[in-house]
């Protein structure tokens, strides 16, 4: 914001100046953010496709690309309908709310070192807090469609938002603790220097802990596969949209996927060094910064594994759901918090056991030489079968 | 510890799952572009009927055989003037078949009215990409009873025009020729 703000005129009056800047700011995310998801519900349908075997959307535009924006449109042109005996008011607001709740994290989302709309000192904070408006959105959309299957998804949304908000918010606290500041930009400077500086190889098999725990709870705080209760279809129709149609469900369908664009950037920003390269000198090209790309390279490939996940694990049942957050992830990140609280008050190893000096370093590329192996083999595999299936 | 283990294997076989997964993005994929690329059918695959109306005798047994009432035939006797004419087998057509339509929306592809005919003129197609919008579009016409090979010089099939040639081929109960009627080769 600072950027766009001493880009305007100093003849203004300082407030001119400020409220300029927060609306160019807020328009270029919600610009951003907005068509987004018209890409991730395109990579969506391609990699489910993918994985069954099939190859997905084919038909509209040159390998499907136009798909997504013709169901925007088509979208956009249908008509809501209001159900009998909706309160009509609520029901127009709950989308509303559902989608400023995900959008106001952007805020505080840091896209490199300057590139922030505000750099607030209680960052992670917020993001925490205004993650929690969209599910009083959800149960005013449960209530106000006037329809059990909604009112049941909505339920289910908020017990399910309140249970693994707790061990997200645990996890948080070991990367506040190691850190001392909630601020999101002073937690990437925290990374800064590489690989092995991120958190998620500190105090090596700690943090890598927090972080499986952070996703999976963030997962099902985006009511996401495997834990999309709130909107099992098999159970519940379709949750608490079972009864919005045009754009008010296309409301929803965006805020879903922002959300999950935004969890994946809080746990790049906390885990994986936020906008800082692997290697200090991958941070730019010549006076041209990367940051942002690496940021959106991180945020994007653990939003494919969220779509990994969804098309590889059934739905939980709501008592192990329930198993999940209070049994397993709380018990382990309340460990969490007290091992890497204490470790974080030793001062010979302040930044860590010896071992995660190099951890990184090893780990990373051997996950990604094996996800080339296993495509290799997938392809060999697929070979033969076409071999044998022709013979 | 049961519960170590079962955190252990709850976590250890979302792994291996997305292993799975992750292999599955890269083998090939099974699906068929259809109107560009399209599955080879088996031989004899049933589709769409079809009628060879120059075999065709007239003799309505497909129209009996069939459990859905879809051919209709209407016959009339062939005039005494007219030129003799025989299917391809040899049998002699002594019937004209004004009128031969199948619906194709009532067939049941069962193909039970080939077996019964005589000729082997009506057969099932490997054709199977007739849909319409309209169903009278279905309603296939093979009578052609202009046609010219009618009145127009017909020849007698050279297997039948030899004297004393036996039966066609394949005689069946509805095959064989009444007895008194005359063989091909003397008229």
């Amino acid at each position: 914001m600072d950027l766009v703000f001493n880009l305007l005129p100093e003849a203004l009056p300082h407030w001119a100046r400020v409220g300029l800047a927060g609306v160019v700011c807020a328009v270029i995310l919600v610009t951003l953010m907005a068509l987004g998801p018209i890409a991730y519900v395109y990579v969506e349908t391609k990699i489910a496709g993918f994985m069954q075997d099939r190859i997905g959307p084919k038909r509209v535009g040159p390998h499907g690309l136009l798909q997504t924006i013709a169901d925007a449109v088509k979208l956009m042109f249908k008509e809501a309908i209001y159900p009998a005996g909706a309160d009509k008011k609520l029901f127009i607001l709950a989308p509303c709310l559902v989608v400023v709740g995900a959008f106001l994290s952007f805020v505080v989302l840091p896209f490199g070192s300057r590139l922030q709309a505000a750099d607030l000192n209680v960052g992670l904070f917020y993001v925490v807090a205004v993650s929690s408006i969209s599910t009083v959105g959800l149960i005013m959309a449960g209530w106000a469609s006037n329809n059990k299957y909604a009112l049941f998804g909505a339920m289910r949304s908020a017990a399910q938002i309140v249970s693994y908000e707790i061990p997200a918010v645990m996890v948080l606290l070991t990367v506040v603790t190691l850190v001392g500041s909630l601020s999101l930009q002073d937690i990437v400077w925290a990374q800064h220097g590489g690989l092995s500086r991120w958190f998620l190889f500190r105090y090596f098999p700690l943090m890598p802990v927090a972080f499986v725990i952070f996703f999976t709870a963030g997962l099902a705080e985006c009511n996401r596969a495997p834990f999309d209760i709130p909107e099992a279809e098999s159970e519940l129709v379709a949750g608490f949209h079972t009864e919005y149609s045009g754009f008010f469900f296309a409301m929803f369908f965006l805020a879903e996927y922002t959300e999950m664009f935004v969890i994946s950037v809080v746990a790049s920003v906390l885990f994986l060094g936020g906008w800082m390269a692997p290697h200090p000198l991958l941070q730019q090209v010549g006076p041209i910064g990367l940051g942002p790309l690496w940021l959106i390279a991180k945020a994007w490939s653990l939003v494919f594994v969220m779509m990994w996940l969804r098309w590889t694990l059934p739905r939980l049942r709501v008592d192990q759901l329930m198993y999940v957050a209070w049994k397993v992830l709380l018990p382990i990140s309340m460990v969490l918090v007290v091992a890497v609280g204490g470790l974080a008050l030793w001062p010979p190893t302040a930044n860590g056991f010896p071992w995660d000096r190099w951890a990184g370093w090893i780990l990373t590329p051997l996950l990604f030489a094996y996800l080339a192996y296993m495509i290799v083999a997938a392809r060999r595999w697929s070979a033969r079968r076409t071999r044998e299936m022709a013979a | 510890m049961s519960w170590a283990r079962d955190v252990w294997e709850g976590f250890s076989t979302v792994l291996v799952g997305m292993n799975i997964t992750w292999r599955h993005l890269f083998v090939n994929k099974v699906t068929l572009h259809y109107p560009e690329e399209k599955w080879q059918l088996p031989p004899k695959s049933r589709m769409r009927l079809f009628m060879k109306y120059e075999d065709c005798i007239g003799c309505g047994q497909c129209a009996r055989a069939c459990p859905v009432d879809c051919i209709y035939i209407k016959t009339d006797k062939r005039a005494p003037t007219a030129p003799a004419i025989w299917a391809a087998d040899g049998t002699p057509i002594k019937l004209d078949t004004k009128l031969f339509d199948i619906d194709m929306s009532l067939c049941c592809y069962c193909n039970l009215c080939t077996y019964p005919c005589p000729t082997n003129c009506i057969y099932m197609t490997p054709e199977y990409e007739f849909a319409s919008t309209d169903l009278t579009n279905h309603l296939y016409h093979f009578a052609k009873p202009n046609a010219k090979f009618l009145t127009v010089n017909p020849k007698a099939p050279a297997k039948a025009a030899a004297p004393g040639a036996p039966a066609p081929a394949a005689p069946s109960p509805g095959t064989a020729p009444k007895p008194g009627e005359p063989e091909p080769s003397k008229a």
